[in-house]
C-alpha cells in the first residue's frame, strides 16, 4: 500500500493533472439511467443520496416502509411509535409528499418538458427517516434520522422515453381492446338487462339506480373472471412483452439537494437526545443519452466532534450503454475546521458491467481518501450485485 | 405478466334531446395508458381517446351504452396511484368522470372498465 503525501504545491499540481488525464483517459459520461435511479449499480456513489436519512445513519434498511396515501402515513407512524409513546425501533420510512394524493390533473405529456424550480421540488420531494440501535448492549443508544431530498432542476423527459410513451399508448389501447373482447363474450345479457330496467324506469331515479347498481356488480365478476382467464393472460402477457420495460428517462439539467440530520439518544430518553451528525448534499448534473458530468458538493458535519467535519468537492463523468458503464471520478476531501488537517482526495475509475440481466460486476480501481493524518490508499475493488427488485427501471418524476 | 386491477364502474350521463355526444379519456398521474371504444358493438377507438364523437345515425342515444376501457401502466416511481378522466359532452351538461385505483405493485396495470349507460 503506497503512502503518498500531497503538502507541497508542486504535489498539489501534479495532482491536477493526474486527475485530468485519469478523467480523458477513462472518458467517462454519465448514463441518462443514472438520474433515472436505474439498474446500473453504485458502488462509488458520488449523486445526492436518494434517502439521505439512512445514508447518514449508515443504514441499509431491508424494509422500508412507503406510505402512499395519507392514511397509510398516518397508520405507519402510529404503529411504529406505540400511537406516539415511544420511539420507533429500527424503522425506515420514506415517502413523497406530493404523491401521496392522486393528481389526475397531471399527464405524462404536461410533464415532459423542462419544470419550474417549485414544481420540480414540490414533484421530486421526498422524505425519509429512520431509527436503529447504534449503541451497545450495555449502553443502548437509539439513532433517528432524518432527510429531505429534492430537486430544483429535473430535465425533461429525453425524445425516446417521449417515443416509447406514444408507442405505449397505443400498446395499452390494444390491452384495452382484448380486454374488450374477452368481456364482450360474456357481459351481453347484463347490458340487455340493463337497457330493459332503464325502458322500463320510465325516468324513476331510484330504479335506475338500482339498475345500474345491479349491472355494475355484475360486470365487477365478469371482469375479475376475464383477468383470471388463462387464454386472457396469455394474450396480454404477449402485449406487455412487446411493452417491455418502460424506462422513462428524464435528461438535461439536474441540480439535487439533499439535507439531513441524525440524533442520539441514550436509554431512549428524549430529554437526553444530542445530535449526532449532519449532511448537506449538493449535485448539478447534466444529462444526455449515454452520457452524464456530474459534481457534487458535499459537507458532513459532526454533532459531537466538530473538526471531523467534512467537505467533499467532486466531479464525475460517466458513459453508459446497454449492459456496461464506465465513469470516472475525483473528490477532494477536507475538514475545514481541523487545524493543521490535509486535504486528501480520491481518485477512482470505475466499470461496471451486465452479465446477466439484473446481476452486475463492478470494478474499481485508483487512490481512495486514506486516514485523515496523511497518506493514501490503494482503491481496488471487485464486486458482484444481485438486482433482484423489480427489473423496472425508471426515471425521477 | 405485470398484475392487473380492476376498477369498472356503471355510469348515467343525461343526454337530454342530444343526438350526439362527444368522449375525451385523459391519464393523470403521470402514468401512461390507452383506451377502447366500444359504441353499439363496434370498436370506434383505439389508443389515445379525444373529442370522438358517437351517435345514432340522428336517432335517439337513450338507453344506449358506451363501452370505454382504459389500460394504464404504472410508471411513476414516485406513487402507485393511477387516475383517469371521461370527460362527456353534448349531452344536457358536459360533464367529468374520474376514478382512480393504485395498482398491486410498481409496473402494474389498472384496467378501467366503464359502461357509459344514456338516459
Amino acid at each position: 500500500m503506497s503512502s503518498i503525501s500531497y503538502r507541497s504545491g508542486g504535489g498539489r499540481a501534479s495532482r491536477w493533472i493526474v486527475a485530468l488525464v485519469a478523467a480523458a483517459a477513462l472518458a467517462g459520461t454519465a448514463s441518462a439511467q443514472e438520474n433515472s435511479g436505474g439498474d446500473v449499480p453504485a458502488y462509488n456513489t458520488i449523486r445526492t443520496p436518494a434517502s439521505p436519512a439512512f445514508v447518514l445513519l449508515g443504514l441499509e434498511p431491508s424494509s422500508v416502509e412507503r406510505p402512499n396515501t395519507p392514511a397509510d402515513l398516518a397508520l405507519t407512524v402510529l404503529n411504529s411509535t406505540a400511537a406516539l409513546t415511544s420511539l420507533p425501533k429500527n424503522f425506515a420510512l420514506e415517502a413523497s409528499p406530493f404523491w401521496l394524493v392522486s393528481h389526475p390533473e397531471i399527464t405524462w405529456q404536461s410533464d415532459a418538458g423542462v419544470r419550474d424550480p417549485l414544481t420540480s421540488m414540490a414533484r421530486t420531494t421526498t422524505v425519509s427517516v429512520a431509527t436503529a440501535q447504534i449503541g451497545t448492549s450495555a449502553l443502548p443508544v437509539t439513532g433517528l434520522s432524518a432527510g429531505l431530498r429534492t430537486s430544483i432542476f429535473s430535465g425533461a423527459l429525453s425524445d425516446s422515453t417521449r417515443a416509447r410513451l406514444l408507442a405505449a399508448e397505443a400498446n395499452l389501447g390494444g390491452q384495452s381492446a382484448i380486454f374488450n373482447s374477452f368481456l364482450a363474450t360474456k357481459r351481453g345479457p347484463a347490458d340487455s338487462a340493463l337497457q330493459a330496467a332503464i325502458r322500463a324506469a320510465g325516468g324513476d331515479q331510484q330504479k335506475i339506480a338500482v339498475a345500474v347498481a345491479a349491472h355494475e356488480a355484475a360486470i365487477r365478476s365478469l371482469g375479475a373472471a376475464v383477468l383470471a382467464d388463462p387464454a386472457y393472460q396469455a394474450a396480454i402477457a404477449h402485449e406487455q412483452e412487446k411493452l417491455g420495460d418502460l424506462s422513462v428517462d428524464r435528461e438535461g439539467f439536474f441540480l439535487d439537494l439533499a439535507l439531513a440530520s441524525a440524533w442520539q439518544y441514550p436509554n431512549d430518553q428524549l430529554d437526553s437526545g444530542s445530535i449526532l451528525r449532519w449532511g448537506v448534499w449538493l449535485t448539478p448534473s447534466w444529462n444526455h443519452e449515454h452520457f452524464s458530468v456530474t459534481a457534487v458538493l458535499r459537507y458532513t458535519g459532526d454533532g459531537v466532534h466538530g473538526a471531523n467535519d467534512e467537505m467533499d468537492l467532486g466531479a464525475r463523468l460517466l458513459y453508459s450503454a446497454a449492459s456496461f458503464a464506465i465513469s470516472g471520478e475525483y473528490v477532494n476531501r477536507s475538514r475545514p475546521n481541523a487545524s493543521g488537517a490535509v486535504a486528501r482526495y480520491r481518485l477512482a475509475g470505475i466499470f461496471d458491467y451486465e452479465m446477466k440481466k439484473g446481476i452486475w460486476v463492478s470494478a474499481t480501481f485508483g487512490r481512495d481518501y486514506g486516514a485523515p493524518s496523511g497518506g493514501a490508499t490503494l482503491l481496488a475493488r471487485l464486486g458482484l450485485s444481485l438486482n433482484v427488485s423489480s427489473s423496472r427501471s425508471v426515471g425521477e418524476p | 405478466m405485470a398484475n392487473q386491477v380492476l376498477f369498472n364502474k356503471t355510469q348515467v350521463y343525461e343526454v337530454g334531446g342530444a343526438t350526439t355526444v362527444s368522449v375525451s379519456v385523459t391519464i393523470g398521474d403521470g402514468q401512461v395508458g390507452g383506451s377502447s371504444v366500444v359504441w353499439r358493438g363496434a370498436t370506434v377507438a383505439q389508443g389515445e381517446v379525444a373529442g370522438l364523437h358517437v351517435d345514432n345515425s340522428g336517432g335517439s342515444l337513450t338507453g344506449e351504452l358506451l363501452l370505454c376501457t382504459t389500460a394504464v401502466r404504472d410508471i411513476n416511481p414516485a406513487t402507485n396511484h393511477t387516475a383517469v378522466t371521461y370527460e362527456l359532452g353534448g349531452g344536457s351538461t358536459d360533464q367529468s368522470f374520474t376514478y382512480s385505483i393504485d395498482v398491486s405493485e410498481p409496473g402494474g396495470t389498472a384496467i378501467y372498465a366503464i359502461t357509459f349507460v344514456f338516459i
